[in-house]
């Protein structure tokens, strides 16, 4: 017990210590330099013309260096941040009754057809019929008879942007130039959207400090 | 005697995402029902209900406390969160898909549903 009262005291001991040592390092090295250094005192104004000739002037080539190598470093993260990860973009048509999964489907079979001969190229194109089977795939089973409406939605991606923003453009002209009773596109081009892929991991419990704070706000 | 039914009449279920896996809990509406479902819902029977639409294995584990079973479908929701281009990316809704399974239920399980209700 008496070593814990005392340790906190020779720690603090030991750093003052440590402290003046070093003072006393330097200031010894600083005269050192200073006696060898006597000749440069006869020649004061030339010393100081040196200094400054080495020093600030060369300020203003330190400045345009790092400037244009800034600019570069920029330009290039530019480039590289831009293109980083995937990008995807979600089209959505809404065909109403009578056919209205027929027509769905023949809209996304011309879709396809359309994205294969502008020779587009994704890492996976996917189409859900919602109002049938988006959110249970196969096990839906077949179509419902005379659905009132079913909103055929494709969802794109790829790690070029490129063939995502010329997908979006496809999705307008099939309103005229596929199957008919659609609706639901006053939203306007689908935008493309940065994929952010997020990745759960355990992490020790040792790592976090829990705590609650409590504050009471008067509204 | 037994009935062929869905396991939405046996149990209700609740699911999300852990990133690529949809986590589907399914808690049983009796103690019979979970009886039942703890040896007839396995995670093969899963995993064969979901043929074709997982990428992963299908792992279980049993909450006798909850009278409930977790089910992990592991590569059931195209990469998961903001990468998947699904429309239930995040697997909210993978559990009513699960409902859907039949099952043979004999009698004495489906009576002790009917007996349950009044009292939930």
């Amino acid at each position: 017990m008496l070593d814990r009262a005392t340790g906190a005291l020779r720690r603090l001991g030991r750093q003052c210590i440590g402290a003046i040592w070093r003072l006393g390092y330097a200031s010894r090295f600083f005269a050192a330099v200073l006696m060898r250094s006597g000749t440069s005192f006869r020649r004061f104004r030339l010393v100081i013309k040196e200094i400054y000739f080495a020093g600030v002037l060369s300020l203003i080539i330190i400045i345009v260096s790092g400037l244009f190598v800034g600019m570069v470093l920029g330009l290039q993260g530019y480039e590289t941040l831009q293109r980083y990860g995937s990008a995807e973009a979600v089209g959505t048509l809404v065909y109403a009754w009578p056919d209205a999964v027929a027509k769905a489907q023949k809209a996304d079979a011309v879709l396809r057809e359309r994205l294969d001969r502008l020779g587009l190229v994704f890492d996976e194109v996917r189409t859900e019929y919602v109002g049938w089977n988006a959110t249970h795939g196969p096990l839906a089973g077949p179509p419902p008879e005379d659905l009132a409406e079913v909103e055929l939605r494709v969802a794109v991606k790829s790690e070029d942007k490129a063939p995502v923003e010329r997908f979006t453009r496809e999705i307008a002209p099939l309103i005229l130039s596929g199957p008919p009773g659609v609706t639901g596109f006053a939203g306007g081009r689908p935008r493309v959207q940065d994929i952010v892929a997020y990745w759960p991991a355990l992490i020790d419990r040792s790592a976090i400090e829990p705590g609650i704070e409590v504050e009471v706000v008067e509204v | 005697m037994a009935a062929r039914v869905q396991l939405r009449h046996l149990a209700h279920a609740r699911s999300g995402d852990k990133g690529d896996t949809a986590n589907v809990g399914v808690i049983a509406r009796s103690a019979e029902a979970y009886a039942f479902l703890k040896r007839e819902l396995t995670a093969g029977r899963v995993a064969e209900h979901f043929a074709g639409m997982i990428d992963g294995p299908v792992e279980r584990y049993e909450l006798d406390n909850l009278q409930a079973l977790n089910f992990l479908l592991h590569g059931a929701l195209g990469g998961g969160g903001t990468v998947s281009l699904m429309t239930d990316a995040q697997g909210k809704v993978y559990s009513t898909a699960l409902l859907r399974a039949e099952l043979e239920v004999p009698d004495d399980v489906l009576a002790s549903l009917a007996a349950g209700r009044g009292e939930r």
